[in-house]
């Protein structure tokens, strides 16, 4: 009896362990029917086959403006959108410091919106980063950039410690996909097709001082070095968005880097007529965000410029890779079936009403 | 039948140190981040930024604004001032990403005024003088020097370039300027 207490114990402490491990599984938020931009991060490590020719890095930005099967009905290019919610700078240099773990892509394509935040800002925008993201120096130091105050780091490693108090919010998707995840996005593009015309624009306010902060170029500076580094092309992009206010003295900062570091720049909001958006069509929240319209017309847009200036080869003769890019546009045009059937039915996207009815 | 094998007998302090840390996880678990809400629920309001601002605690009840008889304090509801002015020239609904609602603008005569919501309640998070047709109480209109500024509300401002910034009870009241001339002033929630 005796030589058996070491055994127990250590079964014991094997049975904690895995006890821990599925209380923490059930009680992270899943993202699977609400708030969807959480699940983003996490679809890319489901993704089997991590071999893209372009990594879009940046906010809702490049996960609503950008369709990767857009990208390859029309041009045979392989695309991955590593997007999340107000994804801040140094979120985007970690997840493409990450991704470069997995693939080495021809392009990388970088949203400059989130130049304007030189600080953490909110820890939800932070989870949605790095709770997915599986455990590696780039995690650790990721989150020792992102922290705001009063977050503890090692929750972020053990996520039980922070969401343990949603014992009481727990729902039936907490249980539904306890061992089981579906992709909420199309290779990181979160699609809708709702439509919400620009009535009106706010006032741009006057800011006391436009330059962009030292962090942010420094974190900037580190996602051009580490491109090169990987012989990977940088291409700077700001999306068609009209909220916020993208001023004049930031896309001259922007045009200026550019130049300095021989990179392409370009501002789809001076390029508005050229790809066809229409801000009574192409938008579902009046102009901060593209709908799947104005998402595929960016692409076809974007995607020229891939193929023509960039060389990127069209792969649709690969048969392989075609098979597996049909069965995805299947899924995207399934899932665009049925939000327009949704909206009939509804008169809204209910994956997408957050507001308590 | 005694075992060919003889099980190495594992000392009691490491048995101990075990069950230590085990206990102190669960401890730990019971104590973190207990009073934080989930993060599944919208950020504190924020100028569209996610910046944490001192929204919830209760009205302000410095700086306050007067338009068209009404006066306004940064943190109140703002259906009764609303219901006041009557429509806006221009209403603008700005979701953050992946949440809804945050900012709302109604636009009227030379006054933004922006609200955050919490709960059911919109509460007016900023208010934004957009041209010279109105001036503060203190006399203040866009085109002003720093000098006038300063002349009216003191010497007290937190000053940085092209910036001077007054914080009075839960309000924080900002003159910005252009080659010496004021072409933005804002009442807004304290950014912590």
């Amino acid at each position: 009896m005796k030589r058996k207490k070491p055994l127990i114990i250590i079964l014991l402490v094997i049975l904690t362990i895995a006890f821990l491990a599925l209380l923490q599984a059930l009680l992270m938020p899943k993202f699977q029917t609400q708030l969807l931009e959480g699940g983003l991060i996490a679809d890319y490590y489901q993704e089997q086959n991590k071999d893209h020719d372009v990594i879009f890095i940046g906010d809702c930005e490049v996960y609503e403006d950008f369709s990767p099967i857009t990208l390859w009905e029309q041009y045979g290019i392989t695309s991955y959108i590593r997007g999340s919610a107000q994804q801040l700078i140094w979120h985007s240099y970690y997840i493409l410091e990450d991704t470069l773990r997995y693939e080495t892509p021809d392009v990388v394509v970088f949203n400059i919106l989130s130049m304007k935040y030189d600080e953490p800002q909110n820890e939800a925008y932070n989870r949605m980063a790095l709770d997915a993201m599986p455990l590696s120096g780039t995690k650790l130091r990721a989150i020792k950039a992102s922290m705001t105050e009063g977050e503890e780091w090692l929750s972020y490693i053990f996520p039980l410690l922070r969401y343990h108090s949603r014992w009481h919010e727990l729902s039936a998707e907490d249980f539904e996909f306890l061992f089981r995840r579906n992709p909420v996005s199309h290779n990181g593009y979160l699609m809708r097709v709702d439509v919400k015309p620009v009535t009106s624009i706010p006032t741009p306010r006057p800011l006391p001082d436009y330059q962009f902060s030292d962090i942010c170029y420094e974190y900037l500076d580190k996602i051009t070095d580490l491109c090169r580094t990987n012989d990977v092309r940088l291409i700077l992009i700001k999306a068609p968005s009209i909220y916020p206010y993208w001023y004049d003295q930031w896309d001259q900062q922007m045009v200026d880097y550019a130049a300095r570091n021989d990179l392409l720049y370009i501002n789809t909001l001076q390029h508005l007529e050229e790809i066809g958006i229409d801000y009574d069509t192409d938008t579902y929240d009046a102009g901060l965000h593209m709908n799947l319209s104005g998402a595929e017309k960016m692409s076809v847009y974007f995607g020229r410029i891939l193929a023509e200036e960039y060389g990127l080869a069209d792969r649709r003769g690969d048969d392989l890779l075609a098979a597996r890019w049909n069965e995805k546009a299947a899924a995207y045009y399934r899932q665009q079936a049925d939000q327009y059937l949704e909206l009939e039915t509804y008169g809204y996207l209910r994956a997408f009403r957050y507001q308590s009815d | 039948m005694k075992s060919p094998v003889r099980q190495k007998k594992i000392p009691r302090r490491i048995t101990r140190a075990a069950m230590a840390l085990l206990l102190a996880f669960l401890v730990t678990l019971a104590f973190v981040a207990c009073d934080k809400p989930p993060v599944t629920e919208p950020p504190d309001p924020g100028n569209s930024t996610g910046q944490t601002t001192t929204a919830g605690i209760e009205p302000s009840s410095g700086y306050s604004f007067v338009y068209r008889g009404i006066e306004i304090f940064i943190n109140t509801p703002v259906a009764p001032i609303l219901a006041e002015l009557g429509d806006p020239i221009h209403f603008f609904e700005a979701p953050s990403c992946a949440f809804q609602g945050l900012d709302k603008i109604y636009t009227y005569a030379g006054l933004e005024i922006q609200t955050y919501t919490e709960g059911d309640t919109d509460y007016v998070y900023i208010l934004n003088i957009m041209d010279d047709t109105v001036s503060t109480p203190e006399g203040i209109s866009l085109g002003a020097s720093p000098e006038e500024v300063k002349a009216a509300y003191g010497n007290h401002a937190a000053e940085s370039p092209n910036q001077l910034l007054y914080m009075s009870d839960g309000c924080q009241l900002k003159f910005v300027f252009a080659d010496d001339e004021l072409v933005s002033i804002e009442y807004a929630l304290p950014v912590i």
